[in-house]
């Protein structure tokens, strides 16, 4: 069995997914801008996908954000977190020679189109896909979701209002 | 498993952790209320005991005085003396009392709003522990302040 050790340091706060080989791997210890992540495997090479997630890339992401904006009381009580329409995607296949191989991945400032991280390692990488996007159709879901929201707070005080006169 | 079903699955714990978070910080502000309402309860007992053992002391002393000038007023220091209306000063405490709810109250908001800063953040393996600490806490300020209510705090 073959280690592979990916130590992430991030200089954003992203929603992302390590996947080697296939399966998702979680960090042990997480913490805001650096993980590490351990797999075993019996191959000799892994094939690692690292990227960010948007909860705007949900299906159903217009009707979350409405029913998460009217149960957090119009956003009061939501979470500070103003959404990205930046995302990264970094995907490689890196050979395992030794015993235990470590991987060190260092984020890049954001550019678009631009390398989003900073490979080290003792292993052979072949890098398929290394950068940041400024995704338009993120932006526009985004906008949208905004949008929504404005309408659901303004029909509820309209009924509220409603309510009183009557 | 498919990179679309680990995106999917990844969305989905992710919603499930903001609402947890979410459920956290309305338990964690339920029971700061709950405790500040239950302190202030204690609190104003509390006074309200010092306030009644202040005004028995008062008219002790008074009581004492009044009667010595009565068997030994040569001076005739009673028509004098100034007499202390008890109801005044009952008054007086009842102004204040209100006011010290009154910033309790204040006190219990931002308390709130300190508890909505605690349960904001949180990593996926963190939030467990949080929610769980969040509702025993609002369990057991719930049952403080029951107890207290019924113990008869005002």
């Amino acid at each position: 069995m073959k280690k592979l050790n990916i130590s992430v340091s991030s200089l954003y706060d992203f929603d992302s997914v390590v996947i080697v080989n296939g399966k998702e791997v979680r960090t042990k210890d997480p913490k805001k801008r650096k993980a590490e992540y351990t797999v075993e495997t019996d191959g000799e090479t892994a094939s690692v996908a690292f990227f960010s997630i948007s909860p705007f890339q949900s299906k159903f992401y217009l009707i979350y954000a409405v029913l998460y904006f009217i149960i957090t009381v119009f956003g009061i009580f939501a979470e500070r977190k103003k959404p990205s329409e930046r995302r990264f995607s970094y995907r490689a296949d890196i050979e395992l020679p030794y015993d235990e191989n470590d991987v060190k991945i260092e984020f890049l400032p954001f550019g678009d189109g631009k390398r989003f991280c900073a490979v080290t390692s003792a292993c052979r990488i072949n890098e398929t896909e290394n950068e940041y996007v400024l995704d338009k159709d993120l932006k526009k879901r985004i906008r949208r979701a905004k949008r929504f929201k404005f309408y659901a707070f303004a029909m509820i005080a309209v009924i509220c209002a409603l309510l009183i006169i009557l | 498993m498919t990179e679309k079903q680990i995106v999917s699955d990844f969305l989905a714990s992710e919603r499930k952790a903001k609402f947890a978070r979410l459920l956290l910080t309305y338990a964690v502000t339920a029971a700061v209320l709950c405790i500040m309402y239950a302190l202030s309860s204690v609190l104003t007992v509390m006074f309200v005991v010092v306030y009644y053992m202040t005004a028995i002391a008062i008219s002790a002393i008074l009581i004492v005085g009044t009667l010595g000038l009565i068997f030994f007023d040569e001076n005739h220091l009673l028509k004098k003396m100034f007499s202390v209306n008890f109801e005044n000063a009952f008054d007086i405490i009842n102004k204040i009392a209100p006011s010290i709810k009154f910033v309790l109250l204040a006190g219990s908001i931002l308390a709130a709003l300190s508890a909505l800063i605690y349960a904001k953040s949180g990593s996926r393996q963190a939030v467990k522990g949080r929610v769980i600490f969040g509702m025993v806490l609002a369990a057991l300020s719930v049952i403080a302040s029951i107890v207290l209510f019924i113990g008869g705090g005002q």
